[in-house]
């Protein structure tokens, strides 16, 4: 397991403004530290601080995870429950950002398990009532750019579906919150090695199932 | 070439020279240009999956939630590993808890049906007043119970439905204390068996304790005079004969002599206690009124004699001048709980033997021979071993009909009153209803130490 430091390390070469702005950077750890113990001493608006900062990270990986908006939505809103209830037990020897993913990855795993329990399968709500697309994100530069990504998103989704769910937690983690090796090692709870191997397989097969006609 | 190679160009790791090798295979391998192509809407996926915008609303959602969930819970991140308990399971336990709790409920109304009969005379005779069984439902109750009041509901019931049918222990109506020679307890015990069995009655031996055995019987009715005749001649002591009036004081010798006189009144000129008496228990009356006499003089001289059971003497309420009915309570004293004494029901009851519970339950199978009497009411009750419950001694009174007020047995230690209300007296004008299966439950006690008991 990796030091609360770890929760700053960075991949090579993935430093990016957008990514200090959404996701870790070395003074986020000192912050979230920070935030928790006001909340701890009974301040709550420090948890909606706290809530507000990783709410798109925590939702974004919900919905890699699970493919789908509202359920992204329930887990990602269970998994802020589960950090409200917990924070007075919360190890300080674990990066909060690692725990929170480990929360979302739990529930969301559990979430698609009883999917697939139900032969529910994957709902995508991306037509509103008029049939048109619902935009998923907000940062495409142009309306084709839009179609583009739209469907890249669904087909990676479709895909992510077919994966099993260690190669899919893995992948999501690598590529939505460009997560060292070290730190989904920890929020997985597995061997950096094994993060590596998943990693490696989860695109291998990706790139099989998207190569199909 | 491996996926991870297509991901490191896309993402711009390679060199310069693996970058312009992997553009010229590019360009030849056509496979190789498909899985660049999928290689790029992966990347492209997880962009677009990078930039997803959660609900507006999610903190106020997780707020509502976490004002919902209640108390803060502290558990620590190992933990809170989902227990996997999925949400869909709350409400079908419920259901589930609903229903068999449901179940339940319709279960024991149903029995409760059933035993209608029964359970009505054994509440009647609890609490005459009572119009109708406490367990019946209201007409308008609501068919779906509330959780709350159905736990209760059914806790009332499951206690009501074990008053009911737990078995009552069996209890002697009547106690006979026979003295015996140190060496010869034994010798005297073989010898009650023997006049038990030859009276045609079942006995059962006891565990023995030191300086004391105690014997079992049941006696059918029509041989009850004989049996005792028998008993008298093995006991050096005729039962009841064994307090003097000489042994009281003034005071108390006067007390005694007015409720003599209160009881031969009510036996012998005309009272309605002997009226109401069958003929054939006239007879028997009649046999022992002096019996009657000394033994409740023999109470009255004692104050500390309790009553069949070892309770202490001031738990025995003093007479006075009452009418009948009052007159046999006062007699038969307060309802001692079975488990008092030192009798079959009390203390020895705690430690029943097997053979002495498989003697029990033949005498019990025995009483159960009696045939209920259309309409009669057994509501006499023996001597002061009263069970706990009114339904216990509605059935043991079923089992056991018993005679009308009537001291049977005293000895220094004990005294024993049976008492029986003029309507049942009346009610069993009919002999067939005394008839030949009628057994009466005797419990004799052999010790070496009457002085002492």
């Amino acid at each position: 397991m990796s030091s609360p430091s770890a929760d700053t390390a960075r991949r090579p070469g993935k430093d990016s403004p957008e990514q200090i702005a959404s996701g870790v950077c070395p003074s986020e750890a000192d912050t979230d530290t920070a935030l928790i113990a006001q909340f701890l001493n009974g301040n709550e608006p420090a948890f909606d601080q706290l809530l507000l900062r990783h709410q798109q990270r925590a939702f974004s990986i919900a919905y890699g995870l699970l493919g789908n908006h509202e359920d992204a939505a329930e887990v990602a809103q269970d998994a802020f429950v589960k950090v409200y209830h917990g924070l007075a037990g919360f190890r300080r020897d674990a990066s909060f950002t690692t725990w929170l993913f480990r929360i979302v990855t739990n529930l969301a795993h559990n979430k698609h398990r009883a999917a697939v329990v139900r032969g529910k399968g994957r709902i995508v709500p991306i037509e509103n009532a008029d049939g048109e697309a619902i935009p998923l994100a907000d940062s495409t530069p142009s309306a084709s750019d839009a179609a583009i990504s739209r469907e890249s998103e669904q087909r990676l989704l479709d895909a992510l579906d077919k994966l099993n769910a260690e190669h899919r937690e893995a992948i999501v983690l690598y590529s939505i919150q460009e997560l060292s090796y070290e730190q989904i090692a920890e929020s997985l709870e597995i061997s950096v090695g094994t993060v590596k191997s998943r990693i490696f397989r989860a695109r291998e097969e990706l790139t099989r199932i998207l190569r199909k006609p | 070439m491996s996926a991870q190679q297509l991901f490191d160009y896309l993402e711009g790791r390679l060199t310069a020279g693996e970058r312009a090798e992997l553009d010229r295979r590019i360009a030849s391998e056509p496979a190789l240009q498909q899985d660049l192509k999928a290689a790029q809407e992966i990347v492209r996926g997880f962009s677009a999956l990078k930039n997803a915008v959660p609900p507006p609303d999610l903190l106020a959602r997780t707020r509502r939630q976490i004002r919902a969930s209640g108390t803060v819970v502290v558990e620590s991140p190992e933990t809170r590993r989902d227990r996997g308990f999925p949400q869909w399971a709350w409400p079908v336990s419920a259901a589930a808890i609903v229903l068999i709790g449901g179940s339940l409920l319709f279960i024991h109304e149903n029995s409760g049906k059933r035993n209608e009969p029964l359970a009505a005379t054994s509440e009647t005779a609890a609490r005459p007043n009572a119009e109708a069984p406490p367990h019946s439902l209201p007409a308008d109750a609501p068919i779906t119970p509330d959780p709350a009041s159905g736990i209760a509901s059914l806790n009332e019931s499951l206690a009501r439905t074990a008053e009911k049918n737990i078995p009552t222990p069996t209890l002697a109506t009547e106690k006979i204390d026979i003295p015996s020679p140190a060496g010869e307890l034994r010798t005297r015990t073989d010898e009650v068996m023997r006049i038990v069995t030859a009276s045609g009655g079942i006995a059962l031996k006891g565990n023995a304790t030191a300086g004391e055995e105690r014997v079992l019987a049941s006696i059918p009715q029509e041989e009850l005079e004989n049996f005792r005749r028998a008993i008298a001649s093995v006991s050096s002591v005729e039962p009841g004969r064994d307090l003097k009036m000489d042994q009281l004081s003034g005071d108390e010798r006067e007390s005694v002599r007015q409720k003599l006189r209160q009881l031969d009144d009510r036996t012998t000129a005309g009272g309605k206690l002997a009226a109401a008496q069958p003929q054939a228990a006239d007879k028997d009356k009649a046999a022992e009124a002096p019996k009657e006499r000394s033994r409740f003089a023999a109470r009255e001289e004692s104050h500390a004699v309790p009553l069949i059971a070892d309770a202490p003497a001031s738990t025995t309420p003093a007479p006075a001048p009452m009418g009948d009915a009052s007159l046999a309570k006062e007699i038969a004293g307060p309802a001692l709980p079975a488990a008092a004494g030192g009798g079959f029901g009390g203390a020895a009851a705690k430690k029943p033997a097997a053979k002495m519970d498989a003697g029990i339950a033949e005498s019990k199978r025995a009483a159960k021979n009696v045939a209920p009497k259309p309409g009669g009411n057994h509501s006499g009750l023996a001597g002061t071993l009263r069970p706990d419950s009114p339904a216990k001694a509605e059935n043991e009174t079923q089992q056991i009909p018993q005679s009308p007020v009537t001291v049977t047995g005293v000895s220094a230690g004990t005294l024993e009153v049976k008492q029986q209300n003029a309507a049942e007296s009346g009610a069993r004008k009919n002999p067939s209803d005394t008839g030949s299966q009628s057994r009466r439950l005797i419990e004799i006690i052999i010790h070496t130490a009457p002085a002492a008991k």
